[in-house]
């Protein structure tokens, strides 16, 4: 058996990047390290999109890396990574909006909402209201929608790729994709009409 | 297919960047995961190894470890302090001795015995190994404990995102404080000052690094107040309450043994 101490914490420098490789033929240590490392952002992104709350987010992501690493074996590979990953993300993240619901309105309210830099530079506060909008607007959408949204409008993924991630038809994925903009962008006509607010809720 | 407009698209590329991590998230739950994984390995693997195991992990012999259980078994603990915020990870490898067994599950799952197939914990390249003594005796307990005490119950998931992840200790050790603490709290409730407070010191020299070691020491303190004259300890009990200022203990300690409000600032 080999020497547990050090060695097994190094990714080999032969192992070749981007590729997703069935677990046969990989040492999972060193997979699983490598996902979280590639992978951690993109985790978070989602979850954040997908309306966890900022309370919740660790919570949430931990919860994925989790799930990942417990089916890590399991990974065929047969879907990119990526979309494997979504799919787990928008379980958990589901049940954390169910949670959130279930808990009441005054627990939706985040850290930034009480962190946001009003007194900071003017380029942190206008994007922290902008991604607060953005959520805001996320929030309006269908979950369905929401999801094709999340993956090709921020994710940039292809419609394929996100029809893969979301275990869809490719013409249901363009379908939802086009109303997703479509209400997208009402909801935005409608908050520019408003009044502007201070509130930062995400 | 229409796309999305110029607001629209002017929008979410000035919120996009927004929803990144912060330079410290991945690093925080990075520890959290290993801390979760390590307290789940503590739960379901044996109590004690000796460090000598960890560094015989190729001679696989490790029939010391103990427990008759364990006979077939070989369990490896790899320390490795990380530079995770002080984060400490336990690495459980678990082998059987069979070789037949042992070639057709090279994939099991080293940290879980109940997570077939799930892939050890990885670790960062960044993260420097700590290096075990031969011959000296650790425990899944100090494997997975962190170097200074916690202050808090170990909660890997729920933590703060800005707060320093907790080490869980191992879930046995958890319900033996709990015990522990819970009989405390009896006899603080019955008035048994004096078995309360024996009962919570107990505890803090039993676990000195435990999970539930703040609530044994505001136990300790309600005991002491409540059968000492307070005035004299209003000093003593100063610094419990200036470590535990965040925590409600901490109140529920001053209400108890500083006379005063005005007498917690004491000089």
């Amino acid at each position: 058996m080999k020497a547990v101490v050090g060695d097994t914490i190094h990714t080999p420098a032969s192992a070749p990047e981007g590729r997703i490789r069935a677990p046969a033929d990989i040492e999972p240590i060193r997979d699983f390290s490598r996902i979280y490392d590639e992978h951690f952002a993109f985790v978070w992104r989602t979850a954040r999109r997908l309306g966890v709350p900022d309370a919740s987010l660790d919570d949430a992501v931990q919860e994925v890396f989790l799930v990942v690493h417990r089916q890590l074996a399991g990974f065929e590979g047969r879907a990119s990574i990526k979309s494997w990953l979504f799919q787990i993300a928008r379980r958990i993240c589901a049940d954390h909006r169910r949670a959130l619901r279930r808990r009441g309105p005054h627990e939706s309210l985040s850290e930034a909402t009480f962190s946001a830099p009003a007194d900071g530079p003017l380029d942190r506060l206008a994007q922290a209201e902008a991604t607060a909008l953005l959520h805001r607007l996320l929030e309006s959408l269908d979950e369905s929608k929401r999801e094709v949204f999340v993956l090709v409008e921020l994710e940039q993924m292809s419609i394929p790729e996100a029809a893969e991630a979301l275990g869809i038809g490719l013409n249901t994925a363009y379908s939802r994709l086009r109303l997703a903009r479509r209400d997208f962008e009402r909801a935005l006509s409608r908050a520019r009409s408003m009044p502007p607010t201070r509130e930062v809720t995400r | 297919m229409s796309e999305l407009g110029k607001d629209a698209r002017a929008l979410i590329d000035a919120a996009r960047s927004g929803d990144e991590p912060g330079p410290g998230d991945k690093q925080r739950l990075r520890a959290a995961i290993v801390s979760s994984l390590a307290a789940t390995a503590a739960g379901a693997s044996v109590p004690v190894v000796t460090k000598a195991a960890a560094l015989e992990v190729a001679g696989s012999s490790l029939a010391t470890v103990g427990g008759a259980s364990l006979l077939k078994k070989a369990l490896a603990v790899t320390l490795v302090a990380g530079a995770l915020g002080g984060g400490w990870v336990a690495t459980l490898k678990q082998e059987s001795p069979s070789p037949t067994a042992a070639s057709s599950a090279p994939q099991a799952s080293p940290v879980d015995a109940t997570n077939h197939g799930a892939p050890p914990l990885a670790l960062p390249p960044s993260m420097p190994a700590l290096e075990a003594e031969e011959g000296e005796s650790i425990s899944v307990e100090s494997a997975v404990a962190p170097p200074s005490p916690p202050s808090r119950p170990a909660k890997p998931l729920g933590t703060d995102r800005r707060a320093e992840v907790p080490h869980p200790a191992a879930p046995t050790n958890l319900a033996e404080e709990l015990a522990i603490l819970k009989s405390a709290q009896s006899a603080l409730r019955d008035g048994d000052f004096g078995r309360a407070r024996a009962l919570a010191e107990e505890h803090l020299s039993r676990f000195p690094r435990g999970a539930l070691r703040l609530e044994a020491q505001a136990t300790r303190w309600l005991a002491r107040c409540a059968s000492e004259p307070r005035h004299t300890l209003t000093r003593e009990v100063k610094p419990f309450l200036d470590s535990a200022a965040r925590s409600p203990l901490a109140d529920k300690v001053r209400e108890a043994c500083v006379p005063d409000r005005a007498d917690d600032r004491i000089p």
